[in-house]
């Protein structure tokens, strides 16, 4: 019987992501399944968080339990959260996440919103920003946002991890707790998946798309700039420690973990504006799948 | 060496909930469990928690204790709840009942809740909705159902193939509530509707042939949580959390469950004496 390739993953893996169809690129998991000639279920999808992305190979694997399948993850950043599976939610501070491709997109979406304000948090839905617009007719939804006064869903989410986070920890070693504690919440998902999939006797090969640890300092800034420390030098450091713990608690193979796939594609041109895989990038992608993968 | 005994839960289950010190009750079913069957314990459960919760903290304390002889006891939880990074005191509980909750941080949770309710309800109710985004409603119950019913299959499976006892029980029925994150209101009527819907999952089949389930051997009948079942040994009637004796059958519930399904069968023959 033919193996079946089930891969998960965000939109640096989905082939129905908005950049990849409209310039007609095929993503890597169809060039793996293609040269191994093997059945694919690609159940990646745009902004999914880890765990959600943990959650929808499970559900894979469990419902084609009679086939034999092989597993392959390029996973995402830590930042990301998708309640109850049904959307997701980025949090992010850093203004050098959106490149200028990204903010003209952004702008589209929505007119006349103060993007400077507005990016700390990007609340996107599978395939494109449609859901943004959708959820935009909400009464509830402000022109900008604001995290003095939070009026509206996303803003409010991120404003009370951040009172969550103020009660609880009060001092710059209570940063590096939450640090971790974040981090631990992702390694933990690819972690019980590798053990859940090893237990059945299924390979798998797992990759980072996007750095682990990178984006969490970013995470929340705001609160960082209430307790008057220099925020810039404190990431770094935060950074630093961070990566110190990934390297000391991965405990399964998961190259790329530090800077991400992305990343070492981008360095070479090989990713688009959107700083998604070109087709390229994908094959590339492919590639190194199928070293790891030793067939 | 001892066996260690690890438990996961919720409010049910966490000895610190402020209900428990205000009416005196310094023990609850865990410990009593822990010292009847002579085992050490860690007790994980956290007031407010989701089954996503209790299955990620359980976990990663049998990982940190893979040496050790475990057992494990689920008392789970309800599908409708979520806590964010297992954040400490971020849980989301969509419940109706839910007091008042504190501020600053209580009106504000409320507040996000409604907001995340008025987004469940457009994934099924709105029209203008893109249709990739679109639900039905028995589509959007399940969903909701999926997320907890993976990961009681998912923790069960993991212990069973590591030769772990694990035993579950659910302090609350895990179905019940979801019709709430569309409409908050009590309707029975539409409960019912969700538990039908929900019996074509893949994870509530395969929960369906456990036989490691304490209390009802059917993890979804109605009426089986321990909060349907132990309503003569709430605290108070509004304070609806087990007093003593409700813990005690909580406890003792466990412990048979436990000496059936994992201690030794006598071998010997029962002896009479009639003079």
């Amino acid at each position: 019987m033919r193996k079946l390739l089930i891969v998960g993953g965000d939109s640096n893996t989905d082939s129905t992501y908005t950049e990849n169809v409209k310039n007609n690129i095929f993503s890597w998991p169809h060039s793996v399944a293609d040269k191994m000639d093997w059945d694919l279920l690609n159940v990646a999808q745009m902004g999914r968080s880890n765990e959600s992305i943990e959650n929808r190979v499970y559900d894979a694997v469990v419902e084609n339990q009679d086939r034999d399948i092989v597993v392959m993850v390029l996973w995402s950043q830590s930042i990301r959260q998708s309640p109850f599976d049904l959307f997701n939610i980025i949090f992010t501070n850093d203004k050098r996440q959106f490149n200028e491709f990204q903010t003209s997109k952004f702008l589209t979406n929505f007119p006349g919103m103060d993007i400077e304000k507005w990016e700390d948090i990007l609340f996107i839905e599978n395939n494109n920003l449609s859901y943004n617009k959708w959820i935009e007719t909400r009464e509830y939804l402000p022109k900008s946002a604001d995290y003095n006064q939070p009026y509206d869903l996303q803003t409010k989410h991120t404003y009370i991890l951040e009172q969550i986070l103020k009660f609880k920890f009060e001092d710059t070693d209570d940063v590096y707790h939450l640090d971790e504690k974040i981090l631990h919440f992702n390694l933990r998902s690819m972690r019980r998946l590798k053990l859940f999939l090893d237990s059945l006797g299924i390979r798998s090969i797992f990759k980072s798309g996007l750095s682990v640890t990178r984006s969490i300092p970013g995470m929340f800034s705001p609160w960082i700039q209430d307790h008057d420390l220099k925020q810039k030098t404190l990431n770094i450091k935060r950074l630093n420690r961070l990566n110190s713990v990934c390297k000391e608690k991965l405990d399964f193979e998961l190259s790329d973990w530090e800077e991400g796939l992305i990343w070492a594609l981008s360095k070479h041109g090989h990713v688009m504006e959107c700083n998604h895989p070109t087709q390229t990038g994908h094959e590339i992608i492919a590639k190194e799948f199928i070293k790891c993968a030793n067939y | 060496m001892r066996k260690l005994l690890i438990v996961g839960g919720c409010s049910w289950s966490n000895p610190n909930e402020e209900c428990y010190h205000v009416a005196g009750i310094d023990k609850i079913w865990p410990e009593m469990v822990a010292e009847f069957l002579d085992m050490d314990l860690i007790n994980v459960s956290e007031g407010g928690a989701g089954n996503d919760y209790i299955y990620g903290q359980t976990l990663d304390a049998i990982e940190e204790n893979k040496n050790r002889d475990i057992v494990v006891m689920a008392l789970w939880s309800q599908a409708i709840r979520m806590v964010p990074f297992d954040l400490p005191i971020g849980q989301f509980t969509f419940g109706v009942h839910t007091p008042m909750l504190v501020p600053p941080i209580g009106p504000l949770k409320e507040d996000i809740q409604e907001r995340f309710r008025d987004l469940f309800w457009l994934h099924v109710y709105d029209q203008d909705a893109p249709m990739h985004l679109q639900l039905t409603k028995e589509e959007f119950w399940t969903k909701i159902a999926n997320v907890s019913l993976r990961n009681i299959y998912m923790l069960d499976h993991y212990c069973k193939t590591r030769d772990i006892p694990i035993l579950h029980h659910r302090a609350l029925h895990t179905l019940a509530g979801i019709e709430w994150l569309l409409k908050k209101q009590i309707n029975f009527q539409l409960r019912k509707q969700v538990f039908d819907a929900c019996q074509n999952n893949q994870y509530y089949q395969k929960i369906q042939k456990f036989k490691n389930i304490v209390g009802h051997p059917n993890f979804f009948e109605p009426g089986s949580s321990c909060f349907d079942l132990y309503e003569k040994y709430y605290i108070t009637p509004q304070e609806k959390h087990p007093n003593t004796q409700g813990h005690m059958l909580i406890a003792n519930s466990f412990v048979n469950k436990y000496i059936e399904l994992y201690e030794e069968r006598s071998t010997s023959e029962p002896s009479f004496v009639y003079e």
